[in-house]
């Protein structure tokens, strides 16, 4: 313990110098901003952003690269709650109850706890890195595809926490998102599906192109519908000074619970590869569902569902850092980014780093400690003169969000077909919003069908088709049977409550 | 106002598609049909030399391939061989097929564009029988570097510590091999030592990265890695190596112990190639320009203690010798492809 404590110390030293902090807070800064914006995000921003940082030496040159990774999850929630606009897919959870705290008002308390939650996420999950990272990386590798075919499932139950008052409509929109996650290339065996002969499409239907063009294009739509001048009348409602940041005690009682849920869950999940940050905070959102204290406006501005969205979605990067630093395996595309600037540094990767390059590994890890504190005052700054900017630029706002969303989804894969499909599912989402359907179940089936999928035929040609794999396994098993007992226990309840009636 | 904020957002959506359009990607004007054609004969007449390339990796930024990519072409500009501006673009998606579309069907006789490659990627194509795939034969290889001959390895927790071990337990179980899709050259490896030592491995297609936490977890019993990946986790003991599909032993200290296949008595020999290609019709010398530099790059000190130190074996083609290898290459992994059954 006191040589892991000596290694963290050595590692703050090696930071602490004028050219690393600005760097880092460079970083960070620029992350927030990217976070910001919808469709760049952290992959985009940091493979930008890659050939630049090969200049500086390893430690800067991290530093930095990966200040805007964690960076950009405190940025995401900002215009998710400002406008509805989420900036990375984690965020789109937070939209639901932060757009609604800017329609009752309650904006600044919004924002302050987003940071809030951010901050303490990013900062618990990166001290249980510190003392438990190495060995947190077996547990990673207990994960097998039954257990990741479950953990998916269990994701997709708990979807019910966002369909809103019509279930029936929510598990619609799902099963509709699961549809859209079989367009392209089968990852199992290579076939395409249902790609009409497009190559484009061969490529699959991106999340985030689904997701701009739902939430973020199709707000203009209706926005076009309304007095434009009025459009953002909910904006205006709000002061968001820095003292209206704050948050008063009875937020912060309502709310401690749902950060540590959030952290721990948003921890664990990101330890696992290929996870993502989606699963953790769908998984982290529902449980705190059940415990809120603010049940009856639980998905249109309570307060802690902020806190344990944004808490969760931050632990994922520390989390996403275990198997990156500890195997040398990518836990999502950003950190496939990260360990593809360690290579270009030549420092070879995987279980010798901790041992090889030490003061690289825990330099890095110092500097997300700094790097949270840093990123959190920068935007205590930033988001007041963003939100006075909103407000004051409030007539030209939609045409500065279409140009922002159709320039962000071209970046995706600077391509113009991105920017048609999210043309076509803005559409679609203006009409769901018509008709009262959540659009978010249909995200999260895009999101999470097709690793539900691919991890249910590989776990059977593992078991050389033998569905019982699914049971035999103890962790897929618990998984599976705490799926099973939350659908007997809602059902239970239903029919308690009718008879109660 | 309504009617003046839908004429605004009209404008703005007009002005945002027509600067982003004109094209699938903003190519550089010299890329245009006409300035490539004057600028090809102009290499034809004199020779080339060029200050600034594009480097169109067909996988996103963080890929073996991308990686490879900006490895080497940064390797240039540190020896000093080549002193102009490499512009880095990504297109990912479809095993490569996506951007290799783009290039074959965009970009024609372009010498403003240079594709880091692997061998895999350019027979992804012709392995997968895929009807409207493009692969090696509609580009022009430039040049193959080295070669990452494949390290067949085991978790210490599956018991097994050599071939003839792997061989006793396929008499009384199932052998689980992980690979990172159907058809790569993880599964090609794998199916090639199956055929070689008459035992059936039944091979996951576990995906990339998640084929190395397969193989590390002991759930599969046999990965086949390349040498660059492998040698990290055989260095700390997470894992086990049980042979080397290479023709000789390799020289990284951790595995330079490591019997090849043939040895063992299995003919196996398999790598991934990794080099360059550019669009094809390019100029003869355009291509003999890149080759001869990567040429520069493969004789110099760095790139030597580079590959070394990757655990791959430098070897060197040239643009026909390159291509001939992979019309060889995929002939015979076609060959392995078919006896497993792979195109029922």
């Amino acid at each position: 313990m006191s040589e892991l404590l000596a290694s963290q110390l050595q590692g703050f030293v090696t930071i602490l110098n004028p050219s690393t902090l600005l760097l880092l807070l460079l970083g960070v800064c620029l992350g927030s901003v990217i976070g910001a914006l919808p469709g760049m995000g952290p992959a985009a921003g940091t493979s930008v952003l890659l050939p630049l940082t090969l200049s500086l030496s390893p430690v800067n040159g991290m530093v930095m690269l990966s200040g805007i990774y964690y960076g950009a999850h405190f940025g995401g929630g900002i215009t998710a709650i400002l406008l509805n606009i989420p900036g990375t897919p984690g965020a789109a959870i937070t939209a639901m109850d932060g757009y609604g705290m800017i329609k009752r008002g309650r904006g600044g308390a919004a924002l302050g706890m987003s940071q809030l939650a951010s901050f303490c996420g990013g900062m618990v999950s990166t001290l249980v890195l510190t003392f438990t990272g190495v060995s947190l990386a077996a547990y990673a590798l207990k994960f097998g595809q039954a257990e990741y075919f479950a953990l998916t499932v269990m994701g997709l139950f708990l979807v019910t926490s966002v369909t809103g008052d019509f279930p029936i409509k929510g598990y619609l929109m799902l099963l509709f998102g699961l549809a859209l996650g079989f367009v392209g290339l089968d990852k199992v065996a290579g076939v395409r599906r249902f790609t009409f002969g497009n190559i484009y499409l061969t490529d699959g239907i991106s999340v985030v192109t689904v997701l701009i063009g739902l939430f973020g294009f199709s707000e203009i739509l209706v926005t076009l519908e309304q007095d434009a001048a009025n459009a953002y009348e909910s904006l205006r409602m709000n002061q968001i000074r820095v003292k209206d940041l704050i948050l008063s005690k009875r937020d912060l009682k309502d709310s401690a619970p749902a950060i540590l849920r959030g952290t721990v869950i948003g921890f664990v999940v990101g330890a696992l590869p290929g996870a993502g940050a989606t699963i953790a905070t769908v998984m982290g959102y529902s449980y705190q569902k059940n415990k809120s204290p603010n049940k009856d406006i639980y998905g249109d501005g309570a307060i802690d569902g902020i806190a344990v969205s944004e808490s969760s979605n931050n632990a994922t990067t520390s989390g996403a850092m275990v198997p990156m630093l500890a195997l040398g395996i990518a836990g999502s595309s950003t950190t496939a980014i990260l360990l593809t600037a360690l290579s270009m540094y030549g420092i070879q990767t995987g279980p010798q780093l901790f041992t090889s390059s030490g003061d690289l590994v825990w330099a890095l890890i110092a500097s997300i400690y700094i790097g949270n504190i840093l990123v959190v005052l920068f935007n205590i700054a930033f988001i007041p003169s963003f939100a006075r900017f909103l407000t004051a630029a409030e007539k030209f706002l939609v045409p500065i969000i279409a140009v922002v969303c159709i320039v962000g989804v071209y970046s995706l894969k600077n391509r113009m077909f991105e920017v048609w499909l999210m043309i076509i599912f803005a559409l679609l989402g203006y009409f769901l919003r018509k008709a009262d359907f959540p659009a978010l179940p249909l995200v999260l089936g895009v999101i999470l069908g097709p690793t539900a999928e691919a991890a249910f035929r590989k776990a059977l040609i593992q078991s050389g088709g033998d569905y019982t794999v699914f049971f035999t396994r103890p962790l897929s098993c618990c998984m599976f049977v705490i799926c099973i007992a939350a659908v007997v226990f809602q059902i239970v309840r239903t029919v308690k409550k009718r008879n109660a009636r | 106002m309504k009617k003046r904020m839908a004429g605004i957002l009209g404008l703005i959506l007009a002005i945002s598609l027509t600067g982003c359009g004109g094209g699938e990607n903003d190519a550089p004007a010299s890329s245009k049909d006409s300035t490539s054609q004057a600028q090809t004969e102009a290499a034809e007449q004199q020779e080339y030399s060029t200050d600034k390339i594009t480097c169109f990796a067909v996988f996103n930024v963080g890929g073996g391939v991308d990686t490879f990519g900006r490895q080497m072409t940064k390797m240039l500009k540190d020896t000093g061989i080549w002193n102009g501006t490499f512009i880095y673009e990504n297109v990912g998606g479809a095993s490569g097929q996506v951007g290799t579309t783009q290039v074959v069907e965009q970009y024609n006789g372009s010498p403003d564009y240079i594709l880091p490659t692997s061998d895999n990627s350019l027979q992804v194509a012709y392995l997968n029988r895929l009807e409207d795939g493009y692969g090696f034969r509609d580009l022009s290889t430039v040049c193959r570097l080295y070669c990452e001959y494949r390290v067949y390895c085991t978790a210490p927790s599956t018991g097994i510590t050599s071939l003839e071990d792997l061989k006793e337990r396929a008499a009384t179980e199932d052998i689980i091999g992980s690979t990172s899709g159907e058809g790569g050259a993880s599964h090609i490896g794998l199916a090639g030592l199956a055929d070689a030592m008459g035992i059936d491995i039944r091979c996951v297609p576990y995906g990339d990265d998640e084929d190395i936490v397969a193989t590390l977890s002991g759930e599969s019993h046999i990965g086949c890695l390349g040498s660059n990946e492998a040698i990290s986790y055989i260095e700390s003991g997470d894992l086990i190596p049980l042979a080397v599909a290479a023709p000789k032993r390799l020289n990284a200290d951790s595995v330079k112990d490591v019997p090849t296949c043939k040895e063992l008595g299995y003919d196996v020999e398999f790598g991934t190639s990794r080099g360059f290609v550019m669009p094809a019709d390019v100029d003869r010398t355009v291509v003999d320009y890149w080759a001869e530099l990567f040429h520069q790059l493969y004789e110099t000190e760095e790139f030597k203690k580079y590959v070394q130190e990757a655990g791959a074996t430098p070897a060197y083609l040239g643009p026909d010798e390159f291509r001939e290898s992979n019309e060889e290459q995929t002939e015979k992994s076609i060959e392995i492809l078919e006896k497993i059954g792979f195109y029922k």
